[in-house]
């Protein structure tokens, strides 16, 4: 702190929250507070102190304090994400770690949900239903072993299950959420008196105004999801196409079809990233995982020699491949989906290939996020934009004319670029390019993978020259895709949000915004209110 | 109600959608004022917008005159709905914006002005293929889609897809002031001319479901978009009978948790019998003939539909709790392996399976004339 006034206003608030929450559970360690300050892209102010909250009553009464002292407030759950969503643009901010509240309530099998606290992640809710046959319909994302619930509601999260079950947004019956003036609400069903949380929709929706809101109008400390009972019989299906139009028409026919649970495409880049980044020793720990996965011991046994078999021998030079995860009631009706998608595939140009890639991610889906660095121990960005259907190749095509000018400058600052798309229920086409680039690590860099996978790099120097012009193209593709009027995952401080939006609809956000945080103090800067 | 300031609404209404579209006759007005269940205050007028435009200069003129507005859709509520509390209120009757704006095969998603009937919206989408994942109330033939999203209805297709609300991608909404809001995806600007398309629901803090089950409290629905989902190719049907309500009951939320049925109700000895009495539903030869083209194979509808009238109404007969539901899938296989888990289950509860000649019928036929809005006696 720069100034003694700053900095007794600072010691009284620490002091204040250390008597609410207890000593330990107060963060103001200058490496630890780096720490909360930075995502996977880049770092904000530094906070002046991170909270680790046990209970949601000492967490209201600490955030009414935090707003109370004028400081900002902010709620961080796995820290997966890279578009500034939990980074203070203020020093005199507190973060709040949601992390340590992840215990899982209730799940309830008669009724079909689970209440969990926020800082439950995807993985902690996927292993404690598994062995009850129950899933959640959307239950996922690849970063889910440390992502949270919270975290992926805040910011829109998707992909486990997306093809047919939406996004996180869509699986949700109701919050817990603190207000800025530390009030406690539930919303759904469980706000009535005597109720269950078992319904959403009773009465105007309360619930969705604190679902991607990256934390602007609340911070969530507790969720319920509807549950579904695991589909019994699942297939896996990979095809290889000479380019995105067709690659991409073919994916979009998936998606109307509603005959997959999973279904993206990986262009060339990301399909031999895929590949090299794959030892054999991993190949093994997958096949284990599909053994399990499988319906029966026999079946997986089967599958798994032919993932081995299938090696990664595949990839074939400068393919798109589409990857598609069927499930059903039973055997018959997958094998008339897969069918289907054989039938889309031949039509647009495709060629079916090993089933490796989508078998291997539902055998184990979430891994240990050695992904937080590239293949080389490079730094990754991704940029997300979602459109109709008719619109897919419009903004591939536009996001690649963007990119043009700037070929011979990536080039020379070794800046490279891979892309996914993915289908998003029946009516959505999401393109999501993918920026790489070598540069010094940011902390959860170093505290993320493995220490195993760690070792095998050394940290590459501070590159300010790529890194600032990583951040001029990101900025450029946020106004693209607000140009072709896309959604954006992950709005963060990233994306123009309230810019973007047609006046009237601005004015009505703002209005929400002036209602529930009219000092401006909950994640300042994101959704583009400053 | 000081008749100065009535007449004086009457014209400035007038004067946006003309005189044929402002109802001032003391009978429509006390039957536009009252639903099913009873009548409320009566209206001073009722005004019929044709387009959003007019709907939003009429709310603006009503409210900036100190005049409550409520929309009123199809009409087919029974909980004071729409019905007034003040008689310095205008009723909005949104059966003129009956128009279906686009439909999007392509992108899977269908814009329709709040107007539009289940049935209108059913039979537009039936020859291509699709239908909204909810796709209507059994009341459908006048139930407007505005009226089911203010009042959270369900029926069709709710056993896979939830209420209306849920199959909703945005809306245009006229705020108090007359503010035509968009919501969703189409509330972006896009391209800043014709804005972006309503293909999806979630980007930031969601709009949209503030006004969805709300009553028209918060504003009147203009234009809803909806999602596609392509109608599925295969279905089957299943009816069970007991003799005791609790393992009817247990049989059915069991049955709802495996997530197999599209529909599935019940009905206790009550309704039984008046369902049995009932014209509308039981018209055999009628019936037959949607049986009939109702079926996937007009060889298999003629079997279906014979054995539907040689069950005639005798099948019900000694029935007193049942439940009937209906199944789809994208294969043959799909849709009997749902409706075997449902045997089984029943099977486990001590029930009976019957002909299936209810849920048959109400496929067949989704939107029946609303005969039943009198009781199958004439009783309210």
């Amino acid at each position: 702190m720069i100034n003694s006034d700053a900095q007794l206003r600072n010691d009284r608030l620490v002091d204040r929250l250390a008597d609410i929450l207890g000593k330990d559970a107060v963060i103001t360690d200058p490496a630890e507070r780096r720490f909360y300050s930075a995502d996977v892209y880049s770092e904000g102010e530094h906070c002046a102190a991170a909270i680790k909250p046990k209970d949601v009553a000492s967490l209201a009464k600490a955030i009414g304090a935090i707003t109370a002292s004028g400081y900002a407030v902010i709620g961080r759950g796995g820290g997966m994400s890279y578009t500034n969503g939990y980074t203070p643009i203020r020093a005199d901010t507190v973060t709040v770690d949601i992390g340590t509240m992840n215990r899982i309530l209730e799940i309830n099998e008669s009724d079909m949900y689970i209440t969990v606290e926020a800082g439950v992640t995807w993985k902690q809710i996927y292993d404690a239903l598994k062995p009850k046959g129950l899933r959640l319909p959307f239950f996922g994302t690849f970063s889910g072993i440390r992502a949270t619930v919270g975290g992926g509601l805040s910011q829109g999260a998707l992909f486990m299950g997306t093809a047919r079950h939406g996004q996180a947004a869509d699986i949700v019956l109701g919050l817990d959420v603190v207000l800025a003036d530390g009030t406690l609400i539930t919303t759904g069903q469980g706000g009535f008196k005597n109720a269950k949380p078992f319904y959403r929709t009773y009465g105007p929706d309360i619930t969705g105004l604190f679902i991607h809101d990256g934390g602007a109008f609340g911070i969530k400390t507790k969720a319920t999801l509807k549950l579904m009972r695991t589909p019994k019989a699942i297939g896996f299906a990979s095809f290889a196409f000479p380019n995105i139009e067709k690659a991409s028409q073919a994916m979009s026919e998936v998606a109307r079809a509603g005959i997959a649970e999973e279904a993206y495409i990986f262009d060339p880049e990301s399909t031999d990233k895929n590949m090299a980044g794959a030892s054999v020793i991993e190949d093994l720990k997958t096949l284990a995982g599909v053994v399990k996965g499988q319906g029966s011991f026999a079946k997986g046994l089967i599958e798994g020699a032919k993932l081995v078999l299938a090696g990664r021998s595949f990839a074939k030079e400068g393919m798109f491949s589409l990857h598609m995860v069927a499930a059903g009631r039973c055997e018959a009706a997958v094998e008339a989906d897969i069918t289907t998608a054989r039938e889309v595939a031949v039509k647009h140009g495709g060629e079916e290939m090993p089933n490796s890639i989508p078998k291997a991610v539902r055998a184990d889906p979430f891994k240990p996020l050695n992904g937080v660095l590239g293949p080389k121990g490079d730094r990754w960005a991704a940029m997300n934009a979602k459109v109709a259907h008719s619109d897919a190749m419009k903004i591939i095509a536009a996001g690649d004319d963007l990119l043009k000018p700037y070929r011979d400058r990536m080039k020379a600052l070794n800046i490279w670029v891979s892309r996914l798309f993915i289908a998003i229920d029946s009516h959505a086409f999401s393109y999501e390019p993918v920026l790489h680039w070598d540069d010094e690590w940011l902390p959860v860099h170093v505290r993320t993978p493995e220490p195993g996978y760690l070792a095998k790099f050394k940290e590459p120097a501070a590159n300010p020259a790529a890194r600032t012009l990583v951040h001029e193209i990101r900025l450029k593709l946020a106004d693209l895709f607000a140009e072709y009027g896309a959604s954006s995952n992950q709005i963060g401080k990233t994306y123009p949000y309230l810019q973007a939006l047609k006046p009237d609809t601005a004015k009505f956000v703002t209005k929400l915004k002036d209602t529930l945080d009219p000092q401006r103090q909950l994640n300042p800067g994101v959704l583009g209110f400053k | 109600m000081n008749s100065d300031t009535s007449s004086a609404i009457v014209a400035s209404l007038e004067a946006i959608v003309g005189q044929a579209n402002v109802i001032t006759d003391q009978t429509e007005r006390e039957f536009f004022s009252s639903d099913v269940y009873s009548a409320g205050a009566i209206c001073a007028c009722v005004v019929r917008p044709g387009s959003k435009e007019e709907l939003s200069r009429c709310v603006k003129t009503a409210t900036d005159a100190g005049y409550a507005v409520i929309a009123r859709g199809g009409g087919m509520s029974y909980t004071s709905g729409y019905t007034p509390t003040r008689t310095q209120t205008v009723i909005f009757d949104m059966q003129r914006m009956n128009r279906i704006l686009d439909v999007n095969t392509t992108d899977m998603y269908v814009v329709v002005e709040a107007g539009v009937t289940w049935k209108q919206l059913y039979e537009e989408l039936k020859p291509k293929g699709v239908r909204t994942p909810f796709f209507g109330t059994l009341s459908g033939i006048h139930a407007t889609v505005g009226g089911a999203m203010s009042q959270g209805a369900m029926f069709f297709g709710s056993g896979q897809h939830g209420s209306a609300p849920e199959s909703v991608l945005g809306l245009e909404v006229v705020l108090a002031d007359g503010t035509l809001l968009p919501t969703g995806q189409a509330a972006h600007k896009g391209d800043g001319k014709t804005g972006a398309k309503p293909f999806f629901r979630y980007y930031g803090p969601d709009l949209t479901g503030l006004f969805l089950a709300d009553t028209g409290a918060l504003g009147l629905k203009a234009t809803v978009s909806l999602r596609l989902v392509r109608t599925p190719a295969e279905i089957s049907y299943g009816s069970f009978a007991f003799d005791e309500m609790r393992p009817c009951l247990d049989a059915m939320t069991e049955i709802a948790r495996e997530g197999v049925t599209s529909e599935c109700f019940g009905f206790d000895p009550v309704l039984q019998s008046m369902r049995m009495r009932r014209e509308s539903l039981m018209k055999d030869v009628k019936t037959f003939a949607n049986v009939v083209t109702g079926q996937t194979s007009i060889a298999k509808g003629i079997v279906e539909g014979a054995k539907m009238a040689l069950a005639g109404r005798g099948f019900m007969d000694d029935v007193k709790f049942s439940f009937h539901l209906t199944c789809e899938d994208r294969t043959a296989a799909g849709a009997e392996e749902r409706l075997n888990f449902c045997r089984a289950v029943v099977k486990k509860f001590a029930g009976r399976e019957i002909e299936n000649t209810i849920p048959k019928a109400i496929r067949a036929y989704p939107f029946t004339p609303l005969n039943n809005m009198l009781g199958p006696l004439g009783e309210r």
